[in-house]
């Protein structure tokens, strides 16, 4: 017994290893002085980060276009997602099993096939490489996410409170905004935030939807391997870890807060 | 003017429950059930486990349509009402404290839903919670306060709408025991000094019997009887009410003869049974004709162990099969010619446990007076 628990804890302590390792090579690369991605290294330098915030293709790739995109298409997909939601969950359409398995689906689809699917529509409209088209797909890619989260927030709310909220006087509508509303909330910015990831990070979609002007971060880091490969890309990257690892740590704290609700 | 007499302004209001049915499939449905409960009444529903207690009250509430039957509040229809609009105040045994708002905000909220004016809730919140006892904890969050104030909060949060009726279902068994028995006081009390017609709902029959007006006994949807608690524990009507509350030796018989005033004899059902005395006292309906079936409802604690005075009505030797102390009280279990079984009970005092302790290994001396034994259909 305690044999196989510390074997898996060797396990478990390998996997993040592998899993966290890319992570820490790409943050120490940014920082090293030389053009070379070598590591170890003494020496310390924010020569990569000054050259990152001077080309104006990444700049305007992280400022013009990921961080906007990310925003609209996340605050989308939570509304949508949110709706879908309750919906779901309070028509008793579907069970919590079906729907979870239900919205897996898109998760699965691997999302090269949904940007050249959207691309095909895009093109034939016309409107391919236009911003809102991007944020169309990322809206897409994120509302699994926030159904899911805002699902599960659903059910753990105790139907006699929205009961309470009714006899106090609320109508079935008053009592949703007054009382089910706010207790959604971290569910909902956790939601939020897993779509903003989802958008910020994606490239498989923004490759085949993504135009001239609307080339975010990541398809820029994407090709400048093709093309050049100096640590700046590392900067780059280490900047969406630091970006997407804030998140996720609020997004931890808002989980952990409503379950001490 | 105090925050009582501010809350006594209440309106009061009289309830009737009409033949009221629920049928949630074709097997399992409640009702019909009919009571009343009269203004200022604290009146409970007590019955085991799915009885139908908190359908009858959520109907009441409005969270369940009725499949029939009528509820009126103060002479009007109730049950055409949508529940948001009923006015009714009602308490979880969950408390369901809304968990995003402070203690004075969830007392509030109602208040805050009728658009009551900011520095009149105020005012109305404090009383309320001055009135529970929880002047101090406005500023609090439900999860920063204990399981017992939680209640009170809960109860603060109906009683500031001053609604004419009070609905609880099971509100204290989610608390200790210790705690259970504080609040049952204090919820009295407070219900005494509003004069607030109140419908209790709960499982556990001593809490029934000490805090009620009058009670209605529930068996599978149906009511089995109704009145005070005296009238519950010292005349009940059917064989579940006499084996549900307290404990009771409940024995077959047939009425042997009838006499005046109320007087029968009574034989016990088996081989050689004993023909006991009894003698049915006021409000006890008359005397079923001889020859036809009947059990008698004696109290373990109505049997009198060891006495030594004359040999009077009902009068037994009694071998003692089984002695077991429950503290405050002794039970014995007694075996006698011509009757089953039959549990007796008394104060564990001194004496007491000396004379069953002087019996030896021989017969002790049993007596249950005629008044004491009665009567249900058998
Ligand atoms: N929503 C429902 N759907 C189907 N059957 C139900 C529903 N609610 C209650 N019942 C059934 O109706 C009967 C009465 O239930 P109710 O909840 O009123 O009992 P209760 O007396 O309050 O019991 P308890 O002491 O356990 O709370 C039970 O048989 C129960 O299973
Ligand atoms: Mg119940």
């Amino acid at each position: 017994m305690h044999g196989s628990s510390t074997a898996l804890r060797v396990l478990a302590t390998l996997v993040f290893a592998f899993l966290l390792a890319p992570l820490l090579v790409v943050v120490l690369v940014s920082f090293s002085p030389t053009p070379a991605f070598r590591i170890p290294t003494t020496e310390f330098s924010l020569d990569w980060y000054r050259k990152f915030f001077g080309m104006a293709q990444f700049r305007d790739g992280l400022f013009l276009v990921s961080l906007p995109v990310a925003l609209a298409s996340g605050s989308l997909a939570t509304l949508l997602g949110t709706l879908a939601a309750v919906y779901l969950v309070r028509s008793g359409l579907a069970s919590r099993a079906a729907m979870e398995s239900f919205f897996m689906l898109p998760l699965l689809i691997p999302s090269i096939l949904l940007g050249a699917a959207l691309y095909l529509v895009a093109a034939r409209m016309g409107v391919a490489g236009q911003a809102w088209t991007l944020v169309l797909g990322h809206t897409l890619l994120g509302v699994p996410y926030v159904i899911r989260v805002v699902g599960a927030g659903l059910v753990a709310i105790d139907p006699r409170l929205e009961e309470a909220a009714v006899n106090l006087g609320c109508t079935s509508r008053q009592a949703f905004l007054r009382v089910v509303l706010p207790l959604l909330k971290p569910a909902m910015f956790s939601g939020a935030i897993f779509a903003f990831i989802v958008s910020f990070s994606d490239v498989n979609l923004a490759l085949f939807v993504a135009g001239p002007g609307t080339t975010t971060l990541p398809i820029h880091v994407f090709s400048q391997i093709f093309w050049e490969g100096d640590p700046t890309i590392a900067a780059a990257s280490a900047l969406q870890i630091l970006v997407v690892g804030v998140l996720i740590l609020t997004m931890q704290r808002l989980l952990k807060l409503r379950l001490s609700l | 003017m105090s925050a009582i007499d501010q809350m006594r302004q209440a309106v009061r209001a009289s309830l009737e429950v009409r033949g009221l049915t629920k049928a949630y499939s074709s097997e399992v449905s409640v009702g019909p059930i009919s009571f009343d409960v009269r203004e200022g009444e604290f009146f409970s529903l007590l019955g085991p486990s799915g009885c139908g207690k908190t359908t009858t009250l959520r109907c009441i509430a409005g969270f369940e349509r009725p499949t029939g039957g009528e509820i009126l509040l103060g002479g009007a229809r109730l049950d055409t009402v949508p529940a948001h609009r009923r006015d009714l105040g009602l308490v979880f045994q969950s408390h369901a404290l809304f968990p995003h708002l402070t203690v004075a905000e969830n007392v509030g909220f109602g208040l805050s839903v009728r658009k009551v004016e900011a520095a009149e809730r105020r005012r109305r919140v404090a009383d309320a919670l001055a009135l529970v006892g929880l002047a101090d904890l406005g500023s609090r969050w439900p999860q920063q306060i204990s399981g017992g104030q939680q209640q009170r909060v809960a109860l603060a949060r109906s009683l500031v709408l001053r609604p004419p009726l009070l609905l609880l279902d099971e509100p204290l068994s989610s608390l200790d025991l210790k705690l259970r028995q504080q609040m049952r006081e204090e919820l009295r009390r407070l219900q005494k000094q509003l004069g607030q017609t109140t419908v209790f709902v709960t499982h556990d029959q001593t809490e029934a019997l000490a805090m009620s007006d009058r009670l209605a006994v529930l068996s599978g949807g149906r009511i089995e009887q109704i009145g005070t608690p005296e009238q519950i524990y010292r005349r009940p009507t059917t064989r579940f009410v006499a084996g549900f509350i307290g404990q009771a030796n409940i024995l077959d018989a047939t009425i042997a003869v009838r006499g005046d005033d109320g007087v029968a004899g009574l034989r016990v059902a088996g081989p050689d049974g004993v023909v006991l005395r009894v003698r049915l006292g006021e409000g006890s309906g008359a005397v079923p004709p001889p020859g036809s079936a009947a059990a008698a409802v004696i109290r373990p604690e109505d049997v009198v162990l060891g006495d030594d005075g004359p040999d009077a009505e009902n009068t037994f030797r009694a071998q003692v099969r089984d002695i077991e102390y429950l503290g405050e009280d002794t039970q014995v279990t007694l075996e006698a010619p011509g009757l089953p079984p039959l549990l007796a009970s008394f104060k564990t005092t001194r004496t007491a446990s000396a004379r069953l302790a002087a019996r030896g290994s021989g017969t002790l001396r049993v007596r249950i007076d005629a008044a004491d034994i009665h009567l249900i259909p058998g």
